[in-house]
C-alpha cells in the first residue's frame, strides 16, 4: 500500500514502513560511500558522509563518536543541518523569543566531552553572576559579516595582524581593516582549522596541509601537504604544526623541516616557544627542543584540546579532566592544579602573577599564579571556550549563553557585555545553540575585536571608563541650584498667585 | 504571628467602615445624599476636593513618572497645582453662586438650566459622557487597588481588585456624600502626613538632598535635568504634554461638587490657601518619592508601585502599614467621589428629573445606593486586565476635561455661551479624546501627546464658533439672574 502510494503521490519514506528493505535514496547512499570509505572510516570521514547529500538532507542536529572519544566520554557534535542548509523554524512558536530570525543557520562541528563523576564538583555549580550597578552595552565600532549564507559560523579564529585583523572561518581566510571592518582580502582554506600570526607571517593549518602566507594573504611557504592540521604556531625561530593523526612537525623560521614525529593517532595541539615546542595529544603532554629530543613528557587525567600558555618558568596546561595544571617548564613537574567544575577547554591567560581561565561549568576563574588558589569567578549562562584575554582593567571572553564578557580583573564584577545579533533576551538555552561565542577575542588599541554569528564586531574597550569619566567630569557640575530653583520657584509663583487673590477679594 | 502591617492596615478600614455606618443616618434627602446640603465648613471642603482629585495617581501614578522621568516629572506636578489654583479662583467661587441661584445639584443639572434647555439634550449627553469617563476613571482607581493589595499581601492581582472594590462600594453606597466627605478630610490629612514624611526620611537615609541629587545624576544625567536630556520642539512637546493635566480641573464634576457644597460661599477663600497647600505638599513629595525611590531600588518591574516599596525598605512594618493605608485612602477618596457622581447623573439627573419628578426621597436614596453598585461592577470589569494608572487616569481624566472644561469655563465667564455652543464642545471634546487615545493619535509625537491637549482646544473653539453664530436670546433672563 504505502508502495502505491509512492508510485501515485511520490510520497517519501515508504521504505520505513515496510517489513521488507526497500532501500531509500538516503540508504543507498550511505551504502555507496560505506563501500567508498571502507576500512577509512573515522570521526572526519563520518562528517563528510553526515554532510553529503541525500544524508543530511533532513538532518537537525548529528553527534559522532569513535572508540577514543567513548572512552574519553567524548563526542562530536553538530546543530543545525550538516549540509550548511538554513532550518526555517517559523512553524514554531518563535513568537514566544522575541529576536529570533524563523532562519536557524548550522553551527560548526564542536568536541565535547563529559567527564567522570569522580571529578565533577557539583557543589561549584550553579554560582552567581556580579554585574556592576548598571551595566552598559559596549559602543560597537563597526561590525562586517564574514559569511553571508551562514550566520552562525560563530567558531572562526581571530588574530591581530600588525596591518589587518585576520579570522579563519571554516573554509576562509579574510583580512579585515582594523578602522573600518571593510574586507580587503580572502583566501580559500578547505576544513580550516587553526591560525597564528607573527612577525608579518601568517600560518594556517587546514584540511589539506598547513601554509605561511604574508600579510597580503600571497603564499610564501606550503609546509605539509596531505595531511589534516589541526593545530598551528609560530614563534621567531620556530614554526610548529599538528596533525590529527597525532603528527608533530617542527620547521624552522625559513620552513625547513626540522623534525616529524609520530606521537599517537589523536589530534595533535602545538605551543612553538624560542627554541622549545610544547605538543599535546590525548592526555599526553611534552616538550621538545629544536633539534626533535624529548625533554620530558606528562600524563594528565583527561584528553588536552588547547594550547598551553607559558609565562616565564611555568606552563599552564588546561585539560578535559576539568584541572588547569601548572607545570614547571624545566622538568615537567606539577607546580600546583586547580579543580573547576567541568573540562577546561580554553588556553590559559597569564598576566601579572594571575591566570585566567574558562570552563565548560560556565565560569572563568582568577588563579593565584604562585600557588593556584582562587581569587575570583565569574559565572555564565554557558560553557566557557573562548579563551579569556585581559587588556587593561578587563578580561574579555565570550560564553555559549550568547554573551560576551567585559569583566573587572581585579574583582570579577562585570562592567560591561555584549550581545551579537540573533541574541534572544532570556532564551540562553537557545542561545546555546543559535548564537554561543565559541571564538576567543584580540584586542588592540582600545579595540575588542570578537567574532559571533558570522560578523566579526570591534567594540570600545572603554566603553565603562568613557561613560564613567564623561559622568565623573560632568558630576562636579551637578546644577544643584537649577534643580533646586526648578523645585521652588513654583511653588512660590503659585503661592503668590494665591496671595493675590486673597489680596484683591478681602472684601 | 499576627503582622503589624496588616494590623495597622486593617485598623484603617475598620475606621472607614464606621465613618460610613455613622454618616448614614444623616442622608435623607438626595440633597444630602450628593452634596451635604450644602453644609460642609472649609476643612472638608478643601480637603475632600483635593482628596478626590488627586487619587491613586497621585500616590502610584505620580510617582512612579518620577521614577522614569526623573525630576522633570515636576512639570505634571506644576500643571496639577496650576489647575487647582485656577479652580479654586476661577471656578468655585462662580460655580458655587450659580448653582445655588439656579438651585441645581449636579453638573448636568447646572448645565441645563444655565442653557435653559428645555429638550434635556445636555442633561442627557452630559450624563452619558460622565457615566462613560467616570467608570474609566473609578476602574483605574480598582487597577490602583489591586495593585497595592497584590504588592503588600502578597495576594493575586484579581483577589486584590475584588477586596478594593467591595470595601469602596459598602462605604459609599451606605454613606452617600457625608461618609465621602468625612473619609476624604480623614484620607486626606492621612495622605499629605505620609507624603511629606516619606520623602524627608528617606532623604535623611541617603544623606541629603545633595546626595540624593548626586546619586541620581549617576545612574543617569537627565534624572536630575528639568528637560530630562530633550532639546528644542521635543521639550516643547514633553513640557505642554506633561502640563496638560491642568486644563482639565474645570470639568472633573468630582472636584466640581466639592466646590458646590460650602456652606458659605465667602469660607471658599479659607477653603484655597487650605487646598493649595495640600496639593502642593502631595504633589512636590510624590516627585520625590519617585525620585529616592529610583537611587533607593535602581530598578524594579513596575515603577507605579515605588512608594509602597520604599515604605516597606524604609519604614519599621506597623508604619508601613499606615503608609500602605494612606495609599488606598487616596485611592478609595477618589474613586468614592468618582462613584456617586456618576450615581447622582443617573439618579437624580435621568430618573428623577426625566423618568419619575415625583418619586420620594427614600426610593431615590435606595436607587442611588442601588446605582453605585452596578456602576462599581461594571468598573470592576474594566478593572480586570490592569494596566498603567497614570495613562488610565489620563485618558479618564481628559475625556471629563475636554468634554465640560471648556463649557464649564465659558457658562461661568462668558454670557454668550449658548446651548448648542455647549452640546458642540460636549460631544466634540468627547470624540477627540477618544479617537486621539484610543486610535493611535498619541503616537504621533514622541514624547506622547495626552489627548485632552488636543481634545480641550477643540472643543474650547467649537463653543465659542457656534455660540458666536446661534445667538441664543432665550437665556437672557437667566443670564441677568445670574451675573447680577
Amino acid at each position: 500500500m504505502f508502495q502505491l502510494f509512492h508510485l501515485l503521490f511520490k510520497t517519501e519514506g515508504y521504505q520505513y514502513y515496510t517489513k521488507k528493505y526497500h532501500p531509500c535514496d538516503r540508504d543507498l547512499k550511505f551504502e555507496e560511500l560505506g563501500k567508498k570509505y571502507y576500512g577509512k572510516i573515522d570521526t572526519e570521514i563520518v562528517k563528510k558522509i553526515m554532510s553529503t547529500s541525500p544524508i543530511g538532507d533532513y538532518a537537525a542536529d548529528c553527534k559522532i563518536t569513535d572508540s577514543y572519544l567513548i572512552k574519553e566520554n567524548g563526542i562530536w557534535a553538530f546543530w543545525g543541518n550538516t549540509e550548511g542548509k538554513t532550518w526555517n523554524a517559523s512553524n514554531m512558536n518563535i513568537d514566544d523569543y522575541p529576536g529570533i530570525s524563523p532562519n536557524v543557520g548550522p553551527t560548526g562541528w564542536v568536541r565535547i566531552f563529559g567527564i567522570s563523576g569522580k571529578n565533577v564538583d557539583s557543589e561549584r555549580l550553579p554560582r552567581t553572576m556580579k554585574f556592576t550597578e548598571n551595566p552598559l552595552a559596549p559602543r560597537i565600532i563597526w561590525d562586517a559579516t564574514i559569511n553571508k549564507n551562514k550566520r552562525n559560523d560563530c567558531s572562526a579564529n581571530i588574530v591581530d595582524g600588525d596591518r589587518y585583523i585576520y579570522t579563519l572561518t571554516k573554509d576562509r581566510l579574510i583580512a579585515l581593516d582594523k578602522e573600518t571592518g571593510l574586507i580587503e582580502w580572502k583566501k580559500e582554506f578547505k576544513g580550516s582549522e587553526d591560525l597564528d600570526y607573527f612577525n608579518k607571517k601568517i600560518i594556517v593549518g587546514y584540511e589539506n596541509g598547513s601554509m605561511i602566507l604574508d600579510e597580503e594573504g600571497r603564499k610564501l611557504i606550503d609546509l605539509i601537504d596531505n595531511d589534516r592540521v589541526s593545530s598551528v604556531d609560530l614563534s621567531k625561530n620556530l614554526i610548529s604544526v599538528g596533525t590529527y593523526d597525532g603528527d608533530l612537525y617542527i620547521f624552522d623560521k625559513a620552513g625547513n623541516l626540522i623534525k616529524r614525529m609520530d606521537l599517537g593517532n589523536y589530534p595533535l595541539y602545538v605551543k612553538a616557544l624560542k627554541d622549545k615546542v610544547i605538543a599535546s595529544e590525548d592526555n599526553t603532554c611534552i616538550l621538545v627542543n629544536n633539534s626533535g629530543n624529548t625533554l620530558w613528557s606528562l600524563k594528565v587525567g583527561g584528553a588536552i584540546t588547547k594550547k598551553p600558555t607559558v609565562d616565564k618558568d611555568r606552563l599552564f596546561l588546561p585539560c578535559w579532566d576539568g584541572k588547569l595544571y601548572s607545570i614547571y617548564l624545566k622538568n615537567g613537574s606539577l607546580n600546583w592544579s586547580f579543580k573547576s567544575g567541568w573540562g577546561v577547554d580554553t588556553t590559559p591567560y597569564a598576566k601579572d602573577g594571575i591566570v585566567y581561565i574558562g570552563s565548560m561549568d560556565g565560569a572563568v576563574y582568577a588563579l593565584n599564579e604562585k600557588n593556584g588558589k582562587m581569587l575570583w569567578e565569574f559565572t555564565t549562562n554557558g560553557a566557557i571556550d573562548s579563551s579569556p584575554i585581559v587588556y587593561g582593567e578587563y578580561v574579555f571572553f565570550g560564553s555559549d549563553d550568547g554573551r560576551f564578557y567585559a569583566v573587572n580583573k581585579s574583582n570579577g564584577i562585570c562592567k560591561w557585555s555584549f550581545t551579537p545579533r540573533y541574541f534572544i533576551e532570556n532564551g540562553s538555552i537557545y542561545n546555546y545553540v543559535t548564537t554561543p561565542i565559541h571564538s576567543s577575542p584580540v584586542v588592540e588599541n582600545g579595540t575588542v575585536f570578537v567574532s559571533a554569528t558570522s560578523s566579526v564586531y570591534a567594540l570600545d574597550a572603554h566603553t565603562y571608563e568613557k561613560v564613567k569619566e564623561k559622568e565623573t567630569s560632568s558630576t562636579k557640575q551637578i546644577p544643584s541650584m537649577t534643580i533646586l530653583i526648578f523645585v521652588i520657584l513654583p511653588i512660590l509663583l503659585i503661592l503668590l498667585v494665591v496671595a493675590v487673590y486673597l489680596y484683591i477679594t478681602r472684601k | 504571628m499576627i503582622d503589624v502591617l496588616a494590623v495597622a492596615f486593617i485598623l484603617y478600614l475598620i475606621i472607614l467602615i464606621i465613618i460610613g455606618i455613622w454618616t448614614s443616618k444623616f442622608n435623607k434627602t438626595l440633597d444630602d445624599f450628593f452634596i451635604g446640603g450644602r453644609r460642609l465648613g472649609v476643612w472638608p471642603v478643601a480637603i475632600s476636593a483635593e482628596a478626590s482629585d488627586m487619587s491613586g495617581w497621585l500616590v502610584m501614578g505620580l510617582p512612579g513618572r518620577a521614577f522614569v522621568y526623573g525630576i522633570s516629572a515636576l512639570w505634571a506636578a506644576i500643571g496639577c497645582a496650576i489647575g487647582t489654583v485656577f479652580g479654586w479662583i476661577g471656578i468655585a467661587d462662580r460655580l458655587r453662586k450659580f448653582t445655588e441661584k439656579l438651585r441645581s445639584i449636579t453638573i448636568p443639572d447646572y448645565l441645563e438650566d444655565r442653557f435653559n434647555d428645555k429638550s434635556h439634550v445636555i442633561r442627557a449627553l452630559s450624563t452619558f459622557i460622565i457615566s462613560l469617563f467616570m467608570v474609566a476613571y473609578v476602574s483605574a482607581q480598582f487597577v490602583a487597588s489591586g495593585k497595592i493589595l497584590s504588592q503588600t499581601f502578597g495576594w493575586n492581582y484579581l483577589s486584590a481588585l475584588v477586596v478594593g472594590a467591595m470595601i469602596l462600594t459598602f462605604y459609599t453606597m451606605m454613606g452617600g456624600f457625608f461618609a465621602v466627605a468625612w473619609t476624604d478630610v480623614f484620607q486626606g490629612m492621612l495622605i499629605v502626613a505620609i507624603i511629606v514624611l516619606l520623602p524627608i526620611l528617606g532623604i535623611i537615609k541617603i544623606g541629603g538632598l545633595d546626595k540624593l541629587f548626586e546619586r541620581a545624576w549617576s545612574i543617569g544625567p537627565r534624572y536630575v535635568l528639568p528637560n530630562f536630556g530633550y532639546g528644542g520642539i521635543v521639550l516643547l512637546l514633553f513640557v505642554f504634554g506633561s502640563m496638560a493635566w491642568m486644563f482639565g480641573y474645570a470639568g472633573q464634576p468630582h472636584i466640581l461638587t466639592r466646590y458646590m457644597a460650602i456652606k458659605d460661599r465667602r469660607k471658599l477663600r479659607e477653603s484655597t490657601v487650605v487646598g493649595v497647600t495640600w496639593v502642593i505638599l502631595s504633589l512636590w513629595g510624590a516627585i520625590f518619592i519617585g525620585l529616592i525611590g529610583l537611587v533607593y531600588f535602581g530598578s524594579i518591574p513596575d515603577p507605579e508601585k515605588v512608594m509602597p516599596l520604599l515604605a516597606i525598605n524604609l519604614l519599621p512594618r506597623w508604619v508601613a502599614g499606615v503608609v500602605i493605608a494612606a495609599i488606598t485612602a487616596a485611592i478609595m477618596s477618589t474613586a468614592d467621589s468618582q462613584l456617586l457622581v456618576a450615581t447622582s447623573a443617573i439618579v437624580e439627573d435621568v430618573y428623577h428629573k426625566l423618568i419619575n419628578p415625583n418619586a420620594d426621597q427614600k426610593k431615590l436614596v435606595f436607587f442611588s445606593r442601588i446605582a453605585v453598585v452596578v456602576l462599581a461592577l461594571l468598573s470592576f470589569i474594566l478593572a480586570i486586565q490592569g494596566g498603567i494608572i497614570y495613562m488610565l487616569v489620563a485618558f479618564a481624566w481628559g475625556g471629563l476635561a475636554a468634554a465640560f472644561g471648556p463649557v464649564i469655563i465659558l457658562s461661568l465667564w462668558w454670557k454668550r455661551t449658548t446651548r448648542w455652543g455647549a452640546i458642540a464642545g460636549m460631544i466634540s471634546g468627547t470624540v477627540t479624546v477618544i479617537i486621539w487615545d484610543k486610535f493611535g493619535g498619541h503616537t504621533l509625537f514622541t514624547p506622547a501627546i495626552p489627548g485632552m491637549l488636543p481634545a480641550f482646544f477643540v472643543s474650547f473653539f467649537l463653543v465659542i464658533i457656534v455660540s458666536v453664530i446661534e445667538r441664543d436670546a432665550s437665556v437672557k433672563s437667566i443670564i441677568n439672574k445670574l451675573y447680577n
